[in-house]
């Protein structure tokens, strides 16, 4: 994919999560990204891999750097909290060189970003590695899951991992009626 | 009686510390062909003291990982609400073993280098392929013998891990995970802020080109980082004690400074398209094939020497193969820069560099011009650190610098020296109109 048309895609995510009251951090867009490819077969055609706060794209966090090195995307510290990342003064011009692209993932980006804009790190990065484990072992118990999610995530605990996985199921119900 | 501790003499670190049974490994053949790999190409065409090579990087950067993993792993460095997270910080025997893990990912993180190191590799390997790929594939089947005869004997996987990092991992295996422990020492060896390659490379090619600007002291910034906590969700992390705020930030400028003046240099550039264009043709004729091989053995065979001298002696003789391009080398006669994207023509046209590249190849000949377009990677600049009531936070809190240290990035275009001049003019009549195209851009 066109890598503007990928900074496309992200402005509109960022925007979305921005107007819907996320924080809107790297992790914040870490994550909605990740559901987005998991939901919806790899929109932006990222790879994820466990590691920082559950499912993180490498990829992803590059492309973000260069973003705010091009104007299209700024990061406000807001100290004690962390950066806060916002639409920069290239975001327009990218966004209208992509009518069709952006038409076309509308819905989808407005669902996920609905599921996600008002969670916290700590529970983006369970939900994410929920759905990482639900995805990897599908045919396993719950329990066996939850398992798995602590054993990955030791700060999480059994009970947390239990109640993330129901919610990813939901979501994943939700995403195929679209 | 044999020494049980060799020091190797090294103008950056003073002495570099190598034990008794570390030297089957330093002597190997993978380690010790890092001796004829130019730790920057051909870069010594442009800053002739840059001659260093990959074997004494690659002794500095195991001598650094060391220090930063004693460092961090010192009992009056360690926040006690790590050791939940990171069992291993309280077992002396695992301790031991993982600081020899990281000694050995630190010295072999760069065997799986091409000749002339990074300038070629995306054509010149078959696809899939790259040095890190190749450097797993060099400790598996040539090393994990001898790093068992180290004492703890060490597994090759655990090299690999820490050698390349989760980034690099995922691609070559998938199925592999990280745990918090492994992706800390992964940091040390290639982390984005504070990784000890970086650190290594930016003073040993500052020393030996002859910047003063790729320096900071590395001494204090070494001293100060600590693993951290990340305050949202606990996860450990590399970061830093306030104190090494400044020198982080010095870090991260020397950084900036190195890649725009000497690794992004033009020229630089586009001696690596010649040398690849070349190495193309040689592969050809030498090995029958548009790649080198990847089998550990046959890999092992080249290095700069063998290439250079086929370079001069095509360069000579004008019926040898590849004779244009190695001149083009030799006789310093390489393609000229017409372009360089610009913050002003990008507003004009977010693709602009592209634009230009195809109506001068529609005009001029795809073989006559050149496109070189790389941004630096590393995602946004951020870090966490601790102050000294132990409160943990991101450095863009107390770093303007860090915001605002730019990020390199180049988009550049070259011609052949034969229409260099009527190029130029014509690009100077035609740019405006050529910023309105956009035709490059598909939008489905």
């Amino acid at each position: 994919m066109n890598r503007l048309k990928r900074y496309a895609i992200l402005v509109t995510v960022i925007e979305k999560l921005g107007e819907k009251g996320s924080w809107c951090g790297e992790t914040h867009i870490q994550k909605t990204v990740y559901f987005l490819e998991k939901l919806f077969e790899n929109v932006l055609d990222y790879q994820f891999i466990l590691y920082k706060y559950g499912p993180f794209s490498f990829d992803l966090h590059d492309d973000l750097g260069i973003m705010e090195s091009l104007g299209v995307i700024n990061v406000i510290s807001q100290p004690p909290y962390g950066s806060q990342i916002v639409t920069g003064k290239l975001a327009e011009r990218i966004k209208e060189l992509f009518p069709k692209t952006l038409t076309s993932i509308k819905e989808k980006v407005e669902f996920i970003t609905d599921k996600l804009a008002s969670k916290n790190v700590f529970e983006l990065e369970t939900l994410a590695t929920s759905l990482y484990v639900e995805s990897k072992l599908s045919n396993n118990s719950d329990l066996e899951k939850a398992q798995e999610i602590c054993r990955l995530k030791p700060h999480i605990s059994f009970r947390e991992a239990l109640e993330r996985l129901k919610e990813v199921k939901q979501i994943l119900k939700d995403a195929n009626r679209l | 009686m044999a020494k049980l501790k060799h020091e190797i003499r090294d103008p950056i670190h003073g002495f570099i510390k190598v034990l008794q049974d570390e030297r089957k490994i330093l002597d190997s053949k993978p380690i010790q062909r890092l001796r004829d790999i130019h730790q920057l190409g051909l870069t010594y065409l442009l800053y002739p003291s840059a001659t260093h090579k990959r074997f004494e990087h690659s002794l500095g950067v195991m001598e650094l990982a060391t220090r930063v993993y004693d460092v961090i792993t010192s009992p009056e460095n360690i926040l006690p609400t790590l050791k939940k997270e990171l069992a291993e910080l309280e077992d002396p025997d695992k301790l031991r073993y993982w600081r020899r893990v990281i000694r050995m990912a630190a010295l072999c993180h760069d065997i799986g280098h091409l000749p002339f190191s990074h300038a070629v590799e995306k054509e010149v390997f078959p696809k899939g392929w790259d040095h890190e790929r190749m450097t797993a594939q060099i400790i598996e089947d040539y090393l994990s013998k001898l790093f068992m005869e180290l004492t703890p004997p060490v597994r090759a996987k655990d090299v690999i891990k820490i050698a390349l990092g989760p980034e690099k991992i995922s691609k070559i295996y998938p199925e592999i995970e990280f745990s918090p422990w492994e992706t800390i020492l992964s940091e040390i060896i290639v982390g984005d802020c504070f990784g000890v390659d970086r650190m290594d490379y930016l003073l040993r090619d500052s020393y030996h080109i002859g910047v003063a600007y790729g320096k900071f002291d590395h001494f204090r910034l070494i001293d100060t980082l600590r693993i951290l906590p990340e305050p949202d969700t606990n996860e450990p992390k590399l970061g830093i004690e306030i104190g090494g705020i400044h020198v982080a930030e010095s870090l991260l400028l020397a950084r900036y400074f190195m890649y725009s003046q000497v690794y992004f240099h033009h020229v630089r550039r586009i001696y690596d398209y010649h040398l690849k264009d070349y190495l193309k043709i040689w592969l050809k004729e030498k090995c029958s094939s548009e790649f080198f091989p990847t089998k550990a053995n046959d890999f092992l065979n080249y290095s700069d020497s063998v290439i250079m001298s086929d370079i001069q002696r095509s360069a000579r003789e004008s019926s040898v193969t590849g004779h244009k391009v190695a001149q083009r080398i030799i006789n310093r006669k390489h393609y000229k820069l017409i372009y360089e994207l610009n913050p002003q023509d990008v507003e004009e046209n977010p693709d602009a560099l592209r634009v230009i590249y195809k109506s001068l190849a529609e005009k001029y000949g795809e073989n006559k011009i050149i496109i070189d377009e790389y941004e630096e990677k590393g995602g946004i600049l951020d870090f966490l650190v601790i102050d000294r009531n132990k409160q943990i936070f991101r450095a863009r809190a107390v770093s303007d610098l860090l915001v605002k240290v730019p990020r390199v990035s180049i988009g550049l275009i070259f011609a052949d020296r034969e229409i260099i001049e009527e190029a130029r003019q014509w690009l100077e009549e035609n740019k405006l109109n050529i910023l309105k195209r956009k035709e490059v851009i598909e939008d489905e």
